[in-house]
């Protein structure tokens, strides 16, 4: 009677384990495909982020590299603006870190800054921008570095 | 009767483990891939904007010696010559964060040669590795010396 008893919790405590170990296998394997998601998700954030940032100013400098290309420290802001002037020469593309934020917007050269109007790049915290010759700079965001070869670049330093 | 149905509910059970372990062996091997891949995708962006900077230096130089002097950032370059049909391999390291150091993550080669067609173009190709020695990107581009002039 004693010995059926004893098999009847082995066979409960058997049970038990199988169950176990399948909801336990079942809970890695959900953590691990959680975790392999949120780490391919934010590779894929920062990816694009980066991918975007750059391309815009790999683009904006390349296609316009007849034109001028200048910085200058706007006074009210307080933020060096890179500016890449379009073909007329009144209007172009002013870039610049506003609020975390790298901000370009397309307007009047000397008209002041509009970084409600802009277009949000993506977080920045720095923007650099390095004469390496007369025809040649170098932009340097969070993001990593870009160069362009222009026609004439002019540094506020 | 009963040791059958027991040997039959054992049996069950671990048909049920083998195929749960199969199953999470193959998702596993979803995951892992779905991380290689992305990190792959960012190696891919990398390559791009190292070989467009490149190539903008390129653009920017006006000789082969030229090229040399403006690829060489801090000492992350080196000229390797000597090659059968006088081409010219400049060799550049990056760091994970595509910042020029000795210490390579990314090796990037430009090699330029002669076009064949005129003496002032040459034929430049960049090519970006990943840190297996596996090429990532190739940029072609034929650039012409005589038409850079610097102020």
């Amino acid at each position: 009677m004693r010995k059926r008893e004893n098999r009847g919790l082995l066979a409960l405590f058997y049970q038990i384990g199988i169950i176990t170990l399948f909801l336990g296998g079942f809970l890695v394997l959900v953590v691990f495909g959680a975790v392999s998601y949120r780490s391919a998700e934010a590779g894929k954030q920062t990816d694009d982020h980066s991918r975007a940032v750059l391309s815009y100013l790999s683009t904006i400098m390349t296609t316009n590299r007849g034109n001028e290309v200048y910085t200058y420290t706007d006074a009210e802001a307080g933020v060096k603006v890179l500016v890449v002037s379009d073909s007329d020469g009144e209007n172009g593309w002013r870039i610049y870190v506003h609020d975390g934020e790298l901000i370009s917007d397309y307007a009047l050269l000397d008209s002041e800054l509009y970084p409600e109007d802009g277009i949000a790049l993506g977080p920045a915290t720095v923007l650099e921008v390095t004469r390496i010759r007369d025809d040649l700079v170098a932009v340097t965001t969070d993001e990593g570095t870009v160069y362009a070869n222009v026609s004439r670049f002019r540094g506020d330093e | 009767m009963k040791n059958r149905l027991n040997r039959l509910y054992h049996l069950e059970t671990f048909i049920l483990m083998g195929l749960f372990i199969l199953v999470t062996l193959v998702l596993s091997r979803v995951f892992i891939s779905g991380r290689l891949l992305s990190q792959k995708a960012q190696q891919l962006t990398d390559a791009v904007c190292l070989a467009e900077n490149t190539a903008e230096l390129v653009r920017a130089s006006d000789s082969k010696e030229d090229l040399a002097v403006l690829l060489d950032i801090g000492g992350n370059a080196e000229t390797l010559t000597g090659t059968q049909d006088g081409s010219v391999t400049v060799r550049m390291s990056y760091d994970r964060d595509m910042k020029p150091s000795p210490q390579a993550y990314y090796t990037v080669d430009a090699r330029i040669g002669d076009s064949g067609e005129r003496k002032d173009e040459h034929d430049v190709a960049v090519r970006v590795y990943d840190p297996d020695g596996e090429e990532i990107y190739v940029l072609e581009l034929t650039v012409s010396w005589q038409e850079v002039h610097h102020e």
